[in-house]
């Protein structure tokens, strides 16, 4: 009897995993923009620390380990932030509802008398696996990108 | 005297629209215990030797000695290395690191080299002292002046005790009285296990150095020794 609401449960579940997914894809492309943008500024700074003798793997180690930084915190303050948003669901809820005087989530359409909401600690812990991770892999290409940079032409041009 | 840095037949050409070529089969052999001058008109390809001589860059031909040991131009890392203890640069535009202060400047040379932090500065105070900056250590590059910068790249220059000292026109930017207290410093780091070749437009400076060699050509040519 209840099968179609359960496909288009089914349904939901997958377009939001892909949602989230994109948004992580999203989220990747801004560390590599950012750090990409960072290695381009701080051009002259490396030119610098090539000419002083500092190693490439040195630098490539500098730019990596921002970027695992910016990753490692930013998925904390996710968790934080996404944690404390499920403990606080209903009240939020609320809060929104009183404030712009709509009805959000109505108990006659969802048949459930709260927003619910459940914290998993595995999920959380593996989306912080795959988020430091995502994190790691996409910081690589710009620390690389900053170790292959020509000292010359920075300091001639810079 | 044995010399130390031997150059031979090197090229160097720049590949843009059209092929430039700035060094032609130069030749030279450069000894320890002597400053040598480096005069020649912009374009001459003093900075190019220079960039030669420290490995940032390559010759298009030739070969570079050092102390009878060929530098193969592919071990990137073994040049990084050997820079790093052996050759110390001064640049005209004093290329110090903007959001470090005077000391970390300074010691970022020795650190990155040894990977100790305390030996670091303690040298790069020594070397401030050195420099008359011991006020100036916790300063920014963008709050000391011309010539205060160009004394902290010295210090950063010769953190690692080089056996070799290149500076680019160290002098280019200072005025007078300035440049003059500037060469100084670079004259009293002769030592006789030390080479240190500067590239200068002033014929005052260049005259002071032990040899002056001029840039004709893409090639260098002694006026004195």
């Amino acid at each position: 009897m209840n099968s179609s609401l359960f496909s288009a449960l089914k349904v939901e579940r997958n377009v939001m995993f892909i949602i989230l997914s994109l948004i992580i894809v999203v989220a990747a492309f801004n560390i590599i923009s950012g750090l990409t943008i960072l290695v381009k500024n701080k051009t002259k700074d490396i030119a610098i620390l090539k000419s002083i003798g500092v190693l490439n793997k040195s630098i490539v180690k500098i730019f990596f380990l921002i970027g695992v930084i910016i990753g490692t915190s930013a998925t904390a303050f996710g968790i934080m932030l996404g944690v404390t948003f499920s403990i606080y669901i209903e009240n939020l809820r609320e809060f929104l509802s009183s404030t712009f005087n709509i009805s959000l989530f109505p108990e006659e359409i969802y048949f459930l008398s709260k927003m619910p909401s459940e914290i998993n600690p595995t999920s959380i812990f593996l989306i912080s696996i795959c988020s430091i991770i995502i994190t790691i892999i996409v910081s690589i290409f710009p620390a690389f990108k900053a170790a292959k940079l020509d000292p010359i032409k920075a300091l001639k041009y810079e | 005297m044995n010399s130390f840095l031997e150059l031979k037949n090197i090229s160097k050409n720049f590949n843009t629209e059209k092929k430039i070529k700035v060094l032609k089969k130069l030749s030279y052999n450069f000894e320890k215990g002597k400053i040598y001058s480096l005069m020649g008109p912009s374009g001459s390809g003093k900075s190019t030797l220079l960039n030669l001589i420290s490995l940032i860059d390559r010759p298009t031909n030739g070969s570079i000695k050092f102390d009878n040991t060929q530098v193969n131009f592919n071990e990137n890392n073994k040049n990084d290395i050997f820079r790093a203890k052996k050759i110390g640069i001064i640049y005209q535009q004093n290329n110090l690191l903007p959001d470090f202060t005077a000391l970390e400047n300074i010691y970022l040379a020795s650190l990155s080299l040894h990977n100790d932090k305390n030996l670091a500065i303690t040298k790069a105070k020594h070397l401030l002292k050195l420099v008359d900056l011991s006020n100036r250590a916790e300063h920014y590059p963008s709050q000391l002046s011309g010539g205060e910068s160009q004394r902290v790249s010295i210090a950063r220059a010769i953190i690692n005790d080089p056996e070799v000292i290149l500076a680019d026109e160290p002098t280019g930017s200072l005025d007078m009285d300035t440049a003059k207290d500037v060469f100084q410093i670079l004259k009293d780091l002769k030592s006789s296990s030390r080479l240190i070749i500067f590239a200068t437009h002033n014929r005052f400076f260049a005259n002071k150095a032990d040899c002056l060699l001029e840039m004709i050509n893409g090639s260098v040519k002694n006026i004195n020794v």
